[in-house]
């Protein structure tokens, strides 16, 4: 759970989300952490959009995670979804302060193997991050909700104009 | 691994100056099999040739000629051949001294092998 | 919707326990799942947040044995209540039986209370059923707590449809099993109601 540094998360998560997604030329990517929150977007137009990709991301983290625990599968990499025209990846991975998860939606101008790839190494620069380094403090019950909210305000306030994302 | 993939495989990586060969999934962008040399990261190499297949593809139709057979690059040390089409590719990785023609012929017969 | 086998006489309800964040309806699974015998129930699977609020849904299989010589079993699910979860709220709505609506009985949390009612009654007709036909218990749950609103006032407020309410404290487990058992009956009712009509020629 974050709270106030949503500001400068959203700053210092801009370039490897913008190097995410011009290298694996997905066209959605978005960041939450394991409750949903939302960390950055690039590619959506609104944010309930946004709120309910998050939550359906992190319920299906969740879920696929308890599955891997049932069956003794061990953790597991990645969730790949094939569509006709589009594709579905969504991958967690833990860093020092919390477990995050990207989810990406890209169609036939890239691949599965791409998308994985500079996956990694998006991973492997948010973890070099020092906002990401060092263990988050609890956060209060009652501020939960307004928590969960924070972040998509943070993505939508309307000063953020002349976005590339 | 199927018989004829791990069979081609081996006849590729014995192939001298080879360095790495792959058996790569051309939609997913995914090694099927490969024999790889040290160093060198399979996941990584299947999803950039993989990638640059298509892309090259798409140029050449776009460009009216034809289908896309082969793709070859040069580099300061060494070889990199990408051949095939869907489902599969074959990628091969290879010294600077190593017989072009030869590794050229033996890809060939590995698209031929896995058709 | 109930799954029935006619052929090894089974039935297998969906109860789902809606409500407002945090009003008690992880709470009221925890404790059937502690007090009822492990031959009568499966595991309690909880997804959750780190903070331990429900992010997908927790889910508690249980056993009634044998009701008029069918094999009963019910599915209790709970709901994420948060506003922000809506869209998994939904999925976990879809095909149940039954529904306990879990109210907080605090009065800084009637409007929570209100709000997470007409969500449910929203998300319900989005699924293109009819509200009146969904057997419904109401839980006023944390009557224990000083300052909580009486049980007869938060009835004509949010007992618009007059079902049967319950007053509990989920926590201690007082009023936990009457709701079960309400809400077990006013399902059950329902489907064997529905098999009737069905078996019955011409009706």
């Amino acid at each position: 759970m974050r709270r106030g540094d949503m500001a400068r998360l959203n700053e210092v998560l801009r370039e490897p989300m913008r190097v995410f997604v011009r290298e694996s030329r997905a066209h959605i990517a978005l960041l939450v952490n394991a409750s949903g929150q939302v960390l950055a977007q690039h590619g959506f137009v609104g944010r309930y959009q946004v709120m309910n990709v998050a939550a359906l991301a992190a319920a299906a983290n969740a879920s696929a995670r308890v599955l891997a625990d049932l069956t003794g599968a061990g953790r597991w990499q990645y969730l790949h979804h094939a569509g006709r025209s589009r594709q579905l990846f969504l991958a967690p991975f833990s860093t020092p302060s919390e477990e995050l998860i990207l989810v990406a939606i890209f169609d036939e101008h890239s691949t599965l193997g791409l998308v994985e790839l500079f996956f990694q190494r998006f991973a492997d620069e948010v973890r070099r991050l020092p906002e990401f380094s060092e263990a988050l403090p609890p956060v209060s019950a009652a501020a939960f909700e307004g928590e969960l909210e924070a972040g998509l305000d943070r993505i939508f306030a309307p000063q953020q104009s002349g976005e590339e994302t | 691994m199927s018989d004829v993939v791990s069979a081609t495989l081996s006849r590729l990586s014995r192939v001298p100056g080879v360095r790495s060969a792959l058996i790569v999934d051309a939609e997913a962008g995914v090694p099927v099999a490969s024999e790889l040399g040290e160093g060198t990261s399979g996941e990584a190499v299947a999803a950039l040739t993989a990638s640059l297949f298509q892309r090259t593809e798409r140029a050449a139709r776009d460009a009216a000629l034809g289908e896309l057979g082969l793709l070859q690059l040069e580099t300061d040390e060494g070889y990199v051949v990408v051949a095939g089409g869907r489902p599969l590719l074959v990628v091969v990785i290879a010294d600077r001294d190593a017989q072009l023609g030869l590794i050229r012929l033996e890809t060939d017969r590995a698209v031929e092998a896995l058709r | 919707m109930a799954l029935v086998s006619h052929a090894t006489r089974e039935i297998t309800c969906k109860i789902v326990y809606y409500g407002p964040g945090r009003s008690g309806k992880t709470t009221n699974l925890q404790h059937v799942h502690a007090k009822t015998p492990a031959a009568r129930r499966g595991q309690l699977v909880s997804l959750a947040t780190d903070t331990d609020r429900t992010l997908f849904f927790d889910f508690l299989p249980l056993d009634l044995g044998s009701i008029s010589g069918y094999r009963t079993r019910l599915q209790l699910y709970t709901v994420p209540g948060q506003v922000y979860y809506n869209s998994t709220r939904k999925l976990v709505l879809r095909g149940a039986d039954g529904v306990v609506f879990v109210a907080d009985s605090q009065p800084q949390q009637l409007e929570e209370n209100i709000e997470s009612l007409r969500n449910l009654h929203e998300n319900l007709i989005e699924q293109g059923t009819d509200v009146r036909d969904v057997p419904m218990v109401i839980q006023f749950n944390k009557q224990d707590l000083p300052g909580a609103m009486p049980a007869a006032e938060l009835d004509d407020i949010l007992n618009f449809r007059g079902v049967p309410s319950i007053c509990a404290s989920a926590l201690s487990g007082w009023g936990v099993f009457e709701t079960l058992r309400a809400i077990s009956e006013l399902t059950l009712r329902r489907v064997a109601l529905s098999l009737r009509r069905r078996v019955t020629p011409g009706a």
